[in-house]
């Protein structure tokens, strides 16, 4: 047994990189399966911190929460940790500002005790801490241990000083003053519960069940609203969820499914190449009497050397490499701002299932040659005879080829040919290599758009609530300054009756909403439609809408405008409510409807029903005068830009910071990805260059031969130049609609699956060059050794 | 008592109209301790003869009886023990493992069969075949009749009872080639060894008991020279 190993350990150094690779191909397998599942949880885990520092580590919450409803929460058995916070506004001789209070549990949480500048926190309800911001612009001149007295004639103890407190919660809001909770109060309570599961919605059921009971109402809404953020994280969704954490898993799991497989593929060609090298040899063994147990176990010993030292050292690497990523992650100053580092994860589960998988690939790609081995001939393994026999007339060229194509195009068909189903598998590896590279870019591409989608990125850095009667001042003012960009959209429901006959879709009193855009983006919209604006008129998007049935199943519409030669709408109405009853206010029917063709660049349209695009001037007309109208407004400068809003009485949100800091996480995502793609690239590399020079290695004898009846070297080239264009050609054929498939199907499953599909061109053009220009160079390196080699000893060298 | 039977032993290479019959219904029975001489034309079928003789092939019909043991019955693992005990093959094209020294190679079936080396015979065969100061060498290292000696102490290495040669002295010169022949005598008397050599010259086939001729896949002529 002893002289086998030796024998396998001999053989193993003596094609070293025959070994090399094949090691490169099981390690660098382990890297990427695990890496992935690595990151996946690593990033999971540091998302769940990062909203429980942002958002909270709560799973619901209960607006306008009463003490009845607290008493049943604080005694829920269910309920593993509450706490309570409100908002609201007092006013100091007309300055207003927004005060923000909570109970201790609350101050903990959000690590309010970070903004207190001088004194302490509030501990009862007649305390309260303002930013010094506040005192020094109203000229107040208080100390701490001062009372102030709002004008609303509530009178608190300043008990400290505080700096200014942002949230990134729900309500965007900044604070100026911090005091205890008032439990009299309908409060905001947060909400954990015990049992961290699907189950959390079965109680939140019987949760507004009691709490419709105690407000002795049968209305919907009692004001529960989940962290749905933080819910999924944990892998928690509502029945029929359509959150974008699944499709964003759904899409890493095929992703993971396709690196499984194709990890599985290149372990198991990486052996079945170093066996068939090994024929020979074994062949030689064989005659001299070594029994076939002897042969396989030295298979198996090559394949377990190999794989003990290439699946841990791939585990530590790919933990090594991750850490290290972590690390310079986190001394970014996007990771140091947000207050939460990423650090590495492990699913132990999901480890062990790569180690199986790869230990269990090992051993089929080795049971498979060692059969085949113990099979052979000992006469045809001698004689290297293990390729896949091919009809000698298959080999023949017609007499036409034979007569005007070049001896090296003639070689390089043969050569083709002859590989039988070698070639198939070779050029089934190139597919796959490939289709991963295009899976990964189109992942990539997908998971970018999804995270720029989510980020709040926006492009506009203020936000301003401009009442309809201002409409035309506001824009003066931003019209008349430079470097800015603006627009704005508003919708209103309303109530429609339709003319039956024109719509694909059966309700006579329908709701639909009502939208008014600018006036240059509507003359936009106009013109690109071939539409002449007019005063009263509607624009429609022939978008599909969902509607809710009376069972609460979903129906979608599309094409739901049978023909549009008339006005559909027969009489509308705007809904009112006056403090205590609603009323139908009738609204001027439209002159006319028009279809829009371009696409709804804006968003304007609702999945849920019918949206109808109007002039100001009907929207002026007809809608309520008080409404607002938000602007969504980009401007260079935007601090200065929102004084001079403020200035003419227009409320004004700046969120500059907000989308500079979303912009930045985008951008460490981004760093992420394309890593992730570079180490993909390298992988498809990996794999060519092993079948390549696996083939070169096995044909060196051959090379040398010819080169030794007197083929010139430039001959040579051209022969295998041509074979590689074989190959490429027919990697693209077979490849292209495989990939094109894939990257159809990974685009049904992501958020964008209803829109339209684009392949990532840019993907396939790389991948064509990568698999051109690595067979190219495999050949060449492996020609130019045949250069500085002599003939002879290529010959002699019989492995 | 016969060492060998060889029945109606039939070869066929290829399919349809590339079919090569490279043996056709040989037959003959060899006695323990014969020396035969194999000779015939080029591609007359004595490798293809020896090769099935050693169980490295497979026949396409027929038997071969060594020891009164249906060598083409045997399951792999009997096939294997067989040829490492009981047969020393001495290859045309010597079919050395080039990543192991000539020591390595020479000892290989011992090795294999995880049984001690016995150095004086090592020894003693390194010396007759020359091989002395070449023991650590790797084949490609060597020239073609160094080769076919190392493949020739492989062969009597494990004093095999049959000692089949494909031209042993093929690669060699006058010299030489006496003292190999005349190695393979010894061995053949000492061990009581059954000796089938292939050769194309007719001085050494005139040293054999038995001299078989092979033509187009058939034995030609079987005569006994000697007794
Ligand atoms: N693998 C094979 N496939 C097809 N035909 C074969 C194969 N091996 C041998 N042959 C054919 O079988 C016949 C016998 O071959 P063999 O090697 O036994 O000849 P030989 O008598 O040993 O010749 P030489 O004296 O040249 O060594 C030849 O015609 C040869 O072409
Ligand atoms: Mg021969």
């Amino acid at each position: 047994m002893k002289i086998m190993n030796t024998l396998t350990l001999r053989y193993l150094k003596a094609n070293k990189k025959r070994s090399l690779l094949t090691f490169l191909c099981i390690m660098v397998s382990v890297i990427m399966m695990s890496c992935v599942g690595m990151a996946f949880s690593s990033g999971k885990a540091f998302y769940k911190s990062y909203i429980e520092k942002t958002v909270g580590d709560y799973h619901y919450y209960l607006f306008g929460a009463e003490k009845e409803v607290g008493e049943l929460i604080y005694n829920d058995p269910l309920v593993d940790e509450y706490y309570k916070s409100d908002i609201f506004n007092l006013s100091y001789q007309d300055a207003n500002i927004n005060v923000l209070s909570g109970d201790y549990a609350y101050f903990q949480k959000r690590n309010l005790q970070d903004y207190v500048l001088k004194g302490r926190l509030p501990v009862n309800k007649y305390e309260i801490l303002v930013t010094e911001g506040f005192l020094k612009q109203n000229q107040i001149e208080k100390n701490i241990g001062d009372q102030i007295e709002f004008d609303n004639g509530n009178i608190y103890t300043i008990v400290g000083l505080m700096s200014i407190y942002k949230t990134q919660d729900y309500f965007f809001n900044t604070y100026q003053a911090l005091t205890y909770i008032d439990e009299n109060q309908p409060i905001i309570l947060y909400v954990k519960d015990k049992d961290v599961s699907n189950r959390i919605f079965d109680h939140t059921e019987q949760l507004e069940n009691q709490i419709k009971k105690i407000r002795n109402t049968d209305a919907d809404g009692v004001g529960l609203v989940y962290n749905s953020s933080y819910l999924a994280i944990q892998d928690i969704f509502e029945e029929n969820s359509k959150s974008s954490f699944l499709n964003v898993y759904k899409m890493i799991y095929i992703l993971i499914g396709v690196i499984g497989i194709i990890s599985i593929f290149i372990i198991y060609q990486a052996f079945h190449l170093s066996t068939s090298n090994r024929i020979q040899y074994l062949g030689m063994l064989s005659s001299v009497g070594a029994t076939p147990k002897q042969k396989q176990r030295s298979v198996y010993f090559e394949g377990f050397i190999l794989t003990m030292i290439a699946i841990p050292l791939g585990l530590i690497i790919s933990y090594l490499g991750l850490s290290m990523t972590f690390l310079i992650a986190n001394q970014m100053d996007l990771l140091k701002n947000t207050g939460v580092e990423i650090h590495i994860q492990i699913s132990i589960v999901y480890m062990i299932a790569v180690i199986v998988l790869s230990f269990l690939t090992v051993a089929v790609a080795l049971y498979i040659p060692a059969r085949r081995i113990s099979r052979i001939s000992i006469m045809d393994a001698l004689h290297k005879n293990d390729e896949v026999k091919v009809k000698k007339s298959k080999l023949q060229l017609n007499s036409f080829l034979k007569k005007h194509l070049h001896i090296s195009w003639q070689m390089a068909l043969k050569n083709y040919k002859r590989q039988g189903r070698k070639s198939k598998i070779i050029i089934f590896s190139l597919v796959l290599s490939m289709c991963l590279f295009i899976t990964v870019f189109s992942f990539s591409k997908m998971f970018l758009r999804t995270v720029n989608d989510n980020s709040g990125i926006s492009d506009y850095n203020i936000l301003a609530y401009v009442p309809l009667d201002n409409v035309d001042q506001i824009n003066q003012i931003l019209d008349s300054q430079d470097h800015q960009s603006y627009h704005f959209i508003s919708h209103n429901s309303v109530k429609v009756h339709i003319n039956q006959d024109y719509l694909n879709y059966q309700d006579e009193m329908t709701d639909m909403s009502i939208a008014v855009i600018d006036q240059k983006n509507y003359e936009k919209i106009c013109q690109d439609n071939d539409i002449i604006p007019t005063k009263n008129q509607a624009l429609i998007y022939d978008t599909p809408i969902s509607i809710m049935d009376d069972n609460g199943e979903e129906e979608t519409y599309s094409n739901l405008y049978k023909k549009m030669d008339k006005n559909f709408i027969e009489e509308i109405y705007f809904e009112e409510y006056d403090g205590e009853n609603i009323y139908q206010r009738q609204l001027e029917n439209f002159d006319s409807i028009e279809l829009l063709h371009t696409e709804d660049e804006w968003g304007i349209s609702y999945s849920y029903e019918i949206t109808l695009l109007v002039p100001i001037e009907y929207y002026k007309n007809n809608i309520r005068e008080d409404a607002a109208i938000t602007y969504y407004i980009q401007s260079d400068d935007a601090d200065s830009l929102c004084d001079e809003l403020e200035s003419v009485g227009i409320e004004t949100v700046n969120i500059e910071e907000n989308s500079q800091y979303a912009r930045q996480l985008v951008q460490l995502v981004q760093i992420f990805v394309y890593g992730f793609v570079s180490i993909m690239v390298f992988f498809t590399l990996l794999n060519i260059l092993n079948m390549m020079s696996a083939s070169i290695e096995k044909r060196r004898k051959e090379f040398a031969m010819i080169l030794s009846v007197g083929m010139s070297y430039k001959d040579m080239t051209k022969m295998i130049f041509i074979e590689s264009f074989i190959y490429g050609i027919k990697t693209v054929i077979y490849g292209f609609p495989l990939c094109l498939l894939i990257e159809y199907i990974m685009y049904q499953v992501s958020p964008y699956g209803h829109i339209d599909f684009s392949p990532s061109w840019i993907a396939y053009i790389i991948s064509f060059l990568i698999i051109f220009l690595v067979m190219i160079l495999t050949f060449k390196v492996g020609l130019n050794r045949f250069k500085k080699q002599n003939i002879i000893e290529t010959l002699k060298d019989d492995m | 008592m016969a060492i060998l039977e060889v029945k109606n032993l039939t070869k066929i290479y290829g399919h349809d109209e590339n079919q090569v019959v490279a043996l056709d219904h040989v037959s003959f029975t060899v006695e323990k301790g014969e020396f035969i001489a194999i000779v015939g034309s080029s591609g007359s079928g004595k490798s293809t003869l020896l090769h099935l003789i050693g169980g490295v092939d497979k026949p396409t019909s027929g038997e071969v009886i060594v020891n009164g043991q249906n060598v083409y019955k045997k399951n792999e693992n009997e096939l294997a023990i067989f040829r490492r005990r009981e047969v020393g093959l001495i290859y045309q094209f010597y079919n050395l493992i080039p990543i192991l020294t000539v020591e390595e190679n020479m000892t290989l079936p011992v090795l294999l069969d995880n049984k001690k080396v016995n150095q004086e015979r090592l020894d003693e065969l390194l010396r007759i075949l020359d091989l002395k100061s070449r023991e650590k060498h790797l084949p490609r290292e060597l020239s073609g009749g160094q080769q076919q000696r190392v493949s020739i102490g492989r062969a009597l290495m494990n004093a095999p009872s049959l000692v089949l040669a494909d031209e042993p002295t093929g690669n060699l010169d006058s010299k030489n080639s006496k003292e190999i022949i005349d190695l393979l005598k010894l061995t053949q008397k000492r061990y009581k060894q059954t000796l089938i050599m292939i050769t194309h010259d007719e001085s050494i086939a005139m040293q054999a008991d038995r001299i078989i001729v092979i033509e187009d896949g058939k034995i030609k002529k079987d005569e006994v020279i000697r007794k």
